[in-house]
């Protein structure tokens, strides 16, 4: 009897974290590029209003880190979507894996890909700047040029959370039926409570934003990891 | 080695008579080491545990004889052995036939018996 | 040492039951040909077996473990099928470093021979290959991971004759070398019978037989003499198909219920002749009467 291979789901997770990182690489480059594009077009309108008075013409142009946060988050949630989509799904099957360790190791990708993304999104920010800075003559005033850790760290759990409900929602559409409706009840509940209540939200300090997002994606994971326990495979 | 095998006898008959053949053949001598089932496996593309099966047929009938941790071989008598098993089994055949031809053309024993007797006469 | 083991196992998909309570035990280090017609309920016992699908009823055990969603199963096992599918960023050079990456008893050497042998060019993508092409890149993945269970489902699918019967030795030769538990299902069990040493005969959600190969084989048998003669000793036995043409009358029976010696019959003027075993198959599956014959009279 040949002996049989012992193999911890840690290591499984690893090694399949290292094979998505390198299969998922085209979603970073798609971040890079939706970047690009938006950073255009904010070039060419942004959000930009005048007046003059006599022979003084004030412009402001004010250019800030939301538009860039906005989409990045909404990438990173059709990202996470469509790690649960059934062409990523079944490539999974081709090594060693099981639903489990399929969802750990996309949790870990979104979690890493939440970091680069908030490091693309930062640099891309920067070279705004910088091309603003070298395009526009007239004086200009910066404030906030200094990016805090406490916005950064805002900025990753914010993209962190969209990944996370996109990973909860992609997985429960395949999940058991008795689990698939309420997740997907309580998660539009949430969604709704969370924009009707933003501007109490927002009013909080960034870094308990920070922490109830981040809490909210744990959440999220978790879930994501029990439904996936119970799930079958579905290769339709 | 190309042996070509038939799909309807089973397959371990098919290999103890190609091994007893080997035997008649002297290609397997006296006292020597004959094929693993895992050679018996990889010479004809089969299941060793089927080539295994040929084996053990042979070794019930004794004509071949299993050495501890060394495998199995030739029995010493196996060749002469299999010889008068072979001519019994014909020769029991073809009586079965003849009585049964016998039958056929309403010839009564006596009749065939007397037949018999003529044709050994006859051979004298 | 039981590798599989199902009791009482189940599974319905909405109505339709594809397995009914199936009870079989698979040992370590046998091929086993798991052969039954479309729909029959292969598919579903793989699937469970893999731990893909769960049982709706009955237990499945793989290496004494429940193999749902369970990592330690599915580290000493690979399904392999024509739905094997790798990204389409991946070359099959790519695809097999990923392979050694996880599968401890991994033959590199042996899986770049055997993909040359078969012609097949390693920067292509895995999407890019003919179905034929496709099978023979799967099935070679399949026997290098030398998994102690290695399920190959339709592996010779789409590929040519020559390449089938080259495939074949290679499984065989494989096993040789690293003895492991194979499932195999094919439509060709004439071609792939020699290699097996046990069949597992899966009709309409229900294991039919289990048994060595050529037991299974003996289980049925042809008979042909005179219908006169063969009469009465069909109606002593279980009788599977039977053609009248002439006065002559050819049967298949149930050999257990055959209670007449060979030299009896011979004498009596019947013919005794053995099945192939896709012919035992074939009559153990086919429905009471059914013959092709019948719907164009």
């Amino acid at each position: 009897m040949q002996s049989l291979t012992n193999i911890s789901l840690k290591t499984i997770v690893k090694k399949q974290v290292k094979w998505k990182a390198k299969l998922y690489i085209s979603a970073l480059s798609s971040l890079v590029i939706l970047q690009i594009i938006f950073g255009i077009l904010l070039s060419s309108s942004g959000s930009t209003s005048g007046y003059g008075r006599g022979n003084l013409s004030v412009k402001f142009s004010i250019y800030s880190l939301d538009m860039f946060l906005i989409v990045s988050a909404f990438w990173a949630f059709i990202v996470a979507i469509l790690f649960t989509t059934k062409a990523y799904r079944i490539d999974d099957l081709s090594v060693i894996s099981s639903r489990t360790s399929s969802a750990i190791a996309n949790i870990f990708v979104m979690i890493i890909y939440s970091f680069i993304a908030v490091i693309i999104m930062i640099s891309t920010f920067y070279l705004k700047v910088l091309e603003i800075l070298l395009a526009e003559k007239q004086s200009f005033i910066i404030e906030n040029l200094f990016i805090s850790p406490s916005i950064l760290l805002l900025c990753f759990s914010s993209i962190c959370l969209f990944g996370a409900i996109g990973l909860l929602l992609g997985t429960s559409f395949k999940g058991p039926t008795l689990i698939k409706v309420p997740i997907i009840l309580l998660l539009l509940i949430f969604i709704s409570l969370v924009s009707i209540n933003l501007n109490s939200l927002m009013m909080l300090p960034n870094l308990i934003i920070s922490v109830i997002y981040l809490f909210v994606s744990v959440l999220c994971f978790c879930l994501t990891i029990w439904i996936a326990d119970k799930s079958e495979v579905s290769r339709k | 080695m190309h042996v070509h095998l038939d799909s309807t006898t089973p397959i371990y008959i098919q290999i103890a008579e190609w091994l007893q053949h080997e035997i008649i053949a002297d290609r397997l001598q006296a006292n020597e080491k004959v094929y693993s089932q895992y050679q018996l496996a990889e010479l004809f593309n089969i299941n060793p545990a089927t080539a295994g099966k040929g084996l053990t047929i042979l070794l019930d009938e004794q004509l071949l004889y299993k050495k501890r941790g060394l495998g199995m071989f030739v029995a010493t008598d196996a060749k002469e052995r299999i010889l008068t098993k072979r001519k019994n089994e014909i020769l029991t055949k073809m009586a079965q036939e003849l009585v049964l031809e016998a039958k056929r053309l309403l010839v009564s024993d006596d009749e065939l018996l007397v037949l018999i007797r003529k044709t050994q006469e006859g051979l004298k | 040492m039981n590798i599989i083991q199902c009791e009482d196992l189940s599974k319905s998909f909405g109505r339709r039951n594809a397995l009914q309570h199936v009870t079989c035990a698979i040992d370590a280090e046998k091929i086993i040909g798991i052969i039954g017609r479309n729909g029959a309920g292969k598919s579903t016992i793989l699937n469970i077996i893999a731990g893909y699908i769960k049982p709706t009823s009955g237990s499945c055990k793989v290496f004494n473990e429940n193999p749902f969603n369970n990592i330690q199963t599915a580290a000493n096992m690979i399904f392999i099928d024509d739905r094997l599918s790798f990204s389409d960023y991946l070359s099959l050079e790519d695809i097999l470093k990923f392979g050694a990456d996880f599968y401890p008893n991994w033959q590199s050497e042996l899986a770049y021979r055997m993909l040359d042998y078969a012609g097949l060019d390693l920067t292509a993508k895995h999407q890019q290959l003919s179905k034929g092409q496709l099978a023979t890149f799967n099935l070679v993945y399949g026997l290098v991971s030398r998994c102690a269970l290695t399920i190959l489902d339709e592996p010779m699918n789409g590929m040519d004759e020559a390449i089938r019967t080259d495939f074949y030795r290679a499984i065989l030769k494989e096993y040789l070398a690293f003895p492991r538990t194979i499932l195999i299902t094919s439509h060709h069990l004439q071609e792939m019978e020699s290699i097996l040493e046990e069949i597992l005969l899966i009709d309409k959600g229900s294991v039919i037989a289990h048994a060595p190969l050529d037991e299974f084989k003996e289980q049925l048998i042809s008979l042909s003499g005179p219908s006169d003669a063969l009469a009465d000793l069909l109606s002593e036995t279980e009788v599977y198909a039977q053609t009248i043409m002439a006065g002559m009358t050819s049967a298949i029976v149930d050999t257990s219920k055959l209670f007449v010696s060979e030299d009896l019959l011979r004498s009596k003027g019947i013919n005794i002749s053995h099945l192939t075993a896709s012919e035992v198959c074939k009559y153990l599956t086919s429905k009471e009467g059914s013959d092709i014959d019948a719907i164009f009279d």
